[in-house]
């Protein structure tokens, strides 16, 4: 009997699955067992730093990463309960939270952009060479309706280049710059590492970066938890927030980085030590989101404003 | 031997086309890379203990689906083929099921289950339920009808019959529809990690090479270690069947 009780945990740990969360953990909190929703981006660093180097554990928390295959199905499962908090990018939070799907609540900013992180690149040779060349173009973005489409449309409008005869291309960052080098698409948006990996092998170039003007250290992605979740569990959140800093403070250090990201998304550490990395933070700053929420508005994104105070779940830390 | 010598010259063979498609194929070589380098990533994972993990999460996950499977269909089967009111009774919501492909409940089965590992446990059993249970059926009815007749002559009641002559009779054909499965459930297992992501496991490894930085030899090499898992499963059940089974492959195999 207790041959098979022993069986099945170590055969569960084996499996991946999770321990059973235990009731009223150490320190307060209400769940010290959390499920967090990830994506192999190399944005989330901070999150697997703070699982190797325990920052997680100094507040007490188990958190287990579940990588999801893209950030809205990873929204979905926290919105479902599968996951306590996930981490995705504003733009489905905020398309969840103006439709009403769901009552979401910011519990850690994540990254936001920095100049050469995030590009519109296009194949050498290619008669696109500045922003004004992109109007009617066939241009690769990750999916419709996501951060990527809206950051083309702002960088484009920008420049003063009229994108509605765009024709909008989604396709997977990893398949970009091949798409580019047959000429299927004219340009393509692209992002870290994939943005170094194209000019490496297919010797893409830029045509503009989409961090800069009106998208200058735009907020990018963040930690999400129902606001059901948040409520119930303050305390848990409050403690993920405090390692999650710890964990960003330490992140600033390059070198903790680099060795991380071959491991969970399988960066070749070459391309891990000259890759562009993002301006990592996980302070929630009201002003800084509410930028996302009006530029999806302006373009259409939403149809109603969204009370971004109101959704963060973590108070400013003194 | 001249079977393992056959063998290995298709897959240096099979090697060698990839080889020369890779390098001068019209497809760039980060996006199929050759067997010479899939290989080498192949040789360096097996050192990695955190995939390793991933493919004992797979494997584990296979085998609980697997003998899950085994535990419902073998007795449904049995059951449906000796009792044909049963059969009958239950015939269009089998045939209504079994079409539908497990993937396809892979966003229901997130929904209701999670994204643990049971999920892919649920859905590679409903996937592998059907070849071991069709075959026993069929087993049963291919059984000589003289040989229950005798067995009855002597006196033998239902369940008598039932061991002694139906299920030596089943096995073999129970045994293919073991290994049949024993694919399916591994395709099914890899497949559900690939597209519902997850914590751990072979199809996990697979996307995160392929969405992280698009390391399409990370891909290939991973996909070779569930190829080289499914041909041992094989291969290990062909063996089982061989040694246990001696009297369903008389005359079968000379060798």
């Amino acid at each position: 009997m207790t041959a098979g009780a022993l069986m099945g945990t170590s055969g569960c740990g084996l499996l991946g699955g999770s321990e059973n969360a235990q009731q009223g953990g150490p320190g307060g909190l209400e769940k010290a067992n959390l499920k967090v929703g990830a994506l192999a981006t190399s944005e989330i660093a901070p999150l697997h730093l703070a699982v190797k180097n325990g920052h997680f554990q100094r507040e007490g928390l188990t958190v287990e990463i579940v990588t999801a295959k893209d950030g809205a199905s990873a929204l979905n499962a926290a919105i479902g309960g599968d996951y306590d908090i996930t981490f995705s990018s504003y733009v489905p939070i905020f398309a969840a939270q103006a439709s009403g799907v769901s009552q979401l609540k910011i519990v850690a900013d994540c990254a936001s952009a920095t100049p050469n992180t995030i590009m519109i690149m296009t194949a050498p040779g290619s008669p696109v060479r500045t922003a004004a060349d992109l109007a009617g173009k066939k241009i690769a973005i990750s999916g419709m309706g996501t951060i990527s489409q809206l950051m083309v449309q702002a960088t484009m409008r920008a420049h003063g280049v009229d994108f509605s005869r765009v024709e909008w291309a989604p396709i997977g960052f990893p398949n970009m710059p091949e798409q580019l080098r047959q000429g299927h698409v004219d340009a393509a948006f692209l992002v870290e590492p994939f943005l170094t990996l194209a000019a490496r092998d297919t010797k893409a170039v830029p045509v503009v970066d989409a961090a800069t003007g009106p998208l200058q250290d735009i907020p990018l992605g963040g930690y999400v938890s129902t606001a059901n979740f948040a409520d119930q569990n303050p305390n848990t959140v409050a403690a993920f927030h405090r390692a999650m800093q710890a964990a960003t403070d330490e992140a600033q250090d390059r070198s903790k980085i680099e060795p991380l990201l071959p491991q969970f998304a399988k960066v070749d550490a070459e391309t891990a030590a000259v890759m562009g990395l993002l301006n990592m933070h996980t302070r929630v700053d009201a002003t800084r989101l509410e930028r996302v929420p009006r530029l999806m508005r302006e373009f259409g994104y939403i149809q109603k404003d969204v009370d971004v105070k109101a959704m963060i779940a973590t108070p400013p830390q003194n | 031997m001249a079977r393992v010598i056959r063998g290995l010259a298709g897959l240096l063979g099979f090697f060698a086309v990839w080889e020369a498609f890779s390098r001068l194929g019209p497809v760039p070589q980060q996006y199929l890379p050759p067997p010479s380098l899939v290989l080498v990533r192949f040789g360096e994972l097996l050192g990695d203990q955190m995939f390793l993990l991933d493919v004992i999460a797979s494997v584990l996950a296979w085998a609980i689906a697997l003998g899950i499977s085994i535990a419902i269909a073998v007795p449904a089967g049995l059951l449906l083929g000796s009792v044909p009111a049963v059969r009958v009774a239950t015939r269009a919501i089998i045939e209504f099921l079994r079409p539908i492909p497990s993937v396809a409940l892979i966003p229901l089965a997130l929904v209701l289950i999670g994204s643990g590992p049971d999920t892919k446990i649920a859905l590679a059993v409903y996937a592998s339920v059907w070849p071991i249970l069709f075959n026993t059926i069929y087993a049963l009815d291919e059984i000589d009808p003289v040989m229950v007749e005798t067995a009855r002559s002597f006196g033998l009641g239902r369940a008598r019959v039932l061991f002694t002559v139906a299920l030596p009779n089943s096995a073999p054909f129970v045994l293919t529809g073991v290994r049949m499965s024993a694919a399916v459930a591994l395709i099914l297992v890899v497949s559900t990690e690939f597209l519902a992501g997850g914590t751990s496991g072979l199809g996990s490894f697979v996307l995160d090479a392929s969405t992280g930085a698009g390391r399409m030899d990370l891909v290939l090499a991973g996909t070779l270690v569930a190829g080289v898992i499914g041909f041992a499963v094989n291969e290990a059940l062909e063996a089982v069947h061989k040694r246990g089974l001696r009297w369903s492959i008389v005359g079968q195999e000379a060798s």
